[in-house]
């Protein structure tokens, strides 16, 4: 069931209003009821894959009881093992099994020894990546004592299929949302009205912003070759657009749906380009990755402890594998390591955690050099991007020499102005309300509701209006 | 939980204002809007009848047919045409093609986007019993039709004569064009569509009543169209100009008139220097 259609519409007032009116008395109740409408959300798509979430959460629910009562460290790896195995078993399987197979034989006749890929007519189940991460920090956070195993059952399956977040995330940490689960939840009004808040402008996001960007996203970069170096230029600047407002608006949606239900997730993007340097953009972009990767993969690692090398393997290690992470192609991969490339000087001169605050706060516009590095920062993410939306590495270069060629300066074939006074209009509430967790938490709250009501009612009537046919999220193929 | 639920309503009931208020202007500006035609002959069918007939050929015509209209389309068109126009002749496209089955799939199939966009403001979807129709995209254009803001334009279901470039000639595809009007997916063949014949009939009986002479039009096809077209579909529509005649409907069958290839814009459809010849053709033998 896709946040942005009517199925959803439907389900979500029927669901809150049995969670709170008829579950509300019993919190085991409404735990049960959760995962009741988290397994219907998701058996929307496709109730086959309910089968896997429901193996990985019996397998995670299983580990974390042994790995609490277990004492022998020896024992305890190995249970820790059996959950890393299949969990990522599975992600393999499904998310990389046709990759491997193809590299290898791309890899075989490159040594002029060609064989023939068995391919695999996988389906990718609908957000494996995420929930998969998200048991597994489960599991990781009880081995290394971090967090008590869950004995009930019911709540662990409903962390792991918790349905506002299981599709994309933002992946929760067990020690963040379990809890919660155990807590009588009480129903909170300004919790509730600002979640609606935060999923009204999760859907302009994604269906105003995202959606009419990816119309024209998808007619340059099917042809890159056919246009000049302007209008690949706003190809990409769309496709950067695309991409933040499918995925934020996902997570906005997904935070907005969690508060109704009296439950806080994490933040997962705090208005990342307006960062000033590459290191502040991977601080607030899809945060929930990016900390996973950080507390599970870098840190174990060493960290940025160590010498110069050690400093380089694990930024490249974090950050090839995040790129490996979004999905099974090399573009995705050199996307992560351009990444690593741009972080890299910032990590060796210690200027990696120079710009940690909200940019220009209590000021409405930035200084002229934060204005030029939030300036150069974004012209990066763009260039980058091109590597993650293109089918492959030779397009992605042509793409990108496209756009530095004389047509760069010439007028662009495709010049869509609405689109582009969307985005316009998305930069400016966001810049707003830059300081706070979501552009419209704090915006026009001190005007007289009419106002406001009218503002919002703007809003919905773009979505309507402008809406495309219901899309996809980018982020389910990952 | 008591002033959440308040402001949510009362949030929705502010909403409804809003869109409601749209609906009853809208809803004016159709009634306003609806099309008055000063003309005698009132011509409809589909792109046949669109790309053949010029209605300026005639003293007093006009054309409002359109691609890919199915009968049921054309008599809500027509009873909506005769609230405020005064028309004494409808010339009616009567080819193979729109009595197949296939026409009863245009709610449903990729047309339906833009069969909803023509007629939000005179459907009676109701009527049609068994028919595919994709509600949630019905009611999503209707919606965003009425709802969103006040439209002085609702009539989007009025056609015109088009004709189709005579430099371009596209025969050889001949089978696609038959096989999209009597084939379906699966290779079997669409039969006579029931809908198509009901509503044909409804336009007959509307066409009496209201005291205008119907005469049912079949362009020219070309042969490799007509060889082409199934064995059984041929004798449904025999039988069925057999039944329009005895009801007093007056049927001018041209689907086998001499035109050349020169005439075709492709098989089914007459290009503009074939439709100046067609229609000179009608007035004179019939006229």
């Amino acid at each position: 069931m896709l946040f942005n259609s009517l199925e959803f519409a439907l389900f979500l007032p029927i669901v809150f209003a049995l969670y709170w009116f008829v579950c509300n008395k019993n919190l085991q109740l409404q735990n049960t009821f959760l995962l009741v409408v988290s397994y219907f959300f998701y058996g929307w798509w496709d109730w086959r894959f309910l089968s896997l979430i429901i193996f990985s959460s019996f397998v995670d629910f299983f580990v974390g009881k042994q790995l609490g009562k277990e004492e022998e460290e020896g024992k305890r790896k190995i249970y820790l093992w059996i959950s890393i195995l299949i969990n990522l078993g599975f992600l393999g399987f499904f998310k990389y099994f046709n990759f491997f197979a193809q590299s290898f034989a791309d890899a075989f006749t490159l040594f002029g020894m060609p064989f023939e890929a068995n391919r695999l007519n996988i389906i990718l189940p609908v957000g494996i990546s995420f929930y998969t991460f998200q048991t597994l920090s489960y599991t990781i956070d009880v081995y290394k004592k971090q967090l008590k195993p869950c004995n009930d059952i019911i709540v662990f399956f409903a962390f792991v299929s918790f349905f506002p977040q299981l599709v994309a995330g933002p992946i929760e940490r067990a020690t963040n949302l379990l809890p919660q689960f155990f807590k009588k939840r009480a129903f909170d009004y300004l919790k509730a009205k600002d979640g609606l808040r935060q999923i009204l402008w999760g859907l302009f996001k994604k269906v105003v912003v995202a959606d009419n960007c990816a119309r024209i996203v998808d007619v340059i970069f099917s042809d890159p070759n056919a246009y000049g170096g302007s209008t690949l230029f706003i190809g990409a600047l769309l496709f950067t657009f695309q991409i933040y407002c499918d995925f934020s608006g996902y997570s906005d949606i997904a935070i907005g749906t969690a508060r109704l239900f009296g439950f806080n997730l994490m933040q997962n993007f705090a208005f990342p380009y307006f960062s000033r340097d590459i290191a502040e953009f991977w601080r607030r972009w899809h945060i929930s990755l990016s900390t996973w990767f950080r507390d599970y993969l870098y840190i174990p690692l060493g960290g940025s402890r160590g010498g110069t090398a050690m400093k380089i393997r694990n930024t490249f290690a974090i950050f090839l594998v995040s790129g490996f992470w979004h999905g099974a192609n090399w573009t995705f991969i050199f996307w992560g390591a351009l990444n690593a490339f741009y972080f890299l000087p910032l990590l060796l001169t210690n200027r990696n955690r120079n710009n940690i605050g909200v940019v220009a706060e209590e000021r409405l516009l930035p200084s002229l050099r934060d204005g030029i590095n939030m300036f150069a920062t974004f012209i990066l993410a763009v260039l980058a991007w091109v590597f993650f939306r293109s089918d492959n590495l030779t397009l992605a270069f042509e793409y990108i020499g496209g756009i530095f060629s004389v047509s760069l300066f010439s007028v662009p074939t495709i010049l869509p102005f609405l689109t582009l006074a969307l985005i316009a209009f998305l930069c400016l509430i966001e810049w707003l309300g830059r300081a706070q967790q979501h552009a419209l938490e704090v915006f026009l709250l001190k005007w007289p509701r009419l106002l406001r009501w009218t503002f919002y009612l703007f809003l919905i009537l773009t979505v309507v209006q402008l809406g495309q046919k219901e899309q996809s999220f980018i982020y389910f193929q990952f | 939980m008591k002033s959440f639920l308040k402001d949510t309503l009362l949030f929705i009931a502010f909403l409804l204002t809003y869109f409601g208020l749209n609906y009853g202007i809208n809803q004016y500006f159709i009634q306003l809007s609806s099309p008055q035609i000063e003309k005698r002959i009132l011509i409809m069918g589909d792109s046949h009848i669109e790309a053949s007939i010029d209605p300026t050929a005639f003293p007093s015509a006009i054309s409002v047919a359109q691609s890919v209209e199915p009968y049921f389309i054309s008599y809500w068109k027509l009873k909506s045409i005769m609230h405020k126009s005064k028309i004494d002749t409808l010339i009616l496209g009567f080819s193979y093609n729109n009595l197949a089955e296939s026409y009863d799939d245009v709610l449903h199939n990729l047309w339906c986007l833009e069969m909803f966009k023509r007629i939000y403001p005179i459907a009676e979807l109701n009527t049609l019993k068994g028919l595919k129709i994709k509600w949630k995209e019905y009611g999503l254009r209707k919606f965003k039709n009425m709802c969103i803001a006040p439209r002085p334009n609702h009539v989007f279901y009025m056609g015109d004569f088009s004709g189709l470039d005579s430099t371009k000639n596209n025969l050889d595809a001949y089978l696609a064009n038959v096989s999209r009007h009597f084939s379906k997916s699966d290779g079997t063949n669409f039969g006579v569509s029931s809908t198509s014949v009901e509503f044909l009939n409804k336009i007959v009986a509307f066409c009496q009543t209201n005291n205008i002479k119907l005469i049912l039009v079949g362009t020219p096809l070309h042969e490799k169209y007509r060889e082409n077209i199934p064995s059984n579909f041929e004798e449904s529509y025999a039988e069925l100009i057999n039944t329009f005649q005895k009801k007093g409907v007056t049927i001018y069958n041209y689907s086998e008139a001499v035109f050349t290839d020169t005439d075709f814009f492709d098989v089914d459809h007459l290009n503009i220097k074939g439709a100046k010849q067609f229609t000179a053709s009608l007035i004179r033998n019939n006229f």
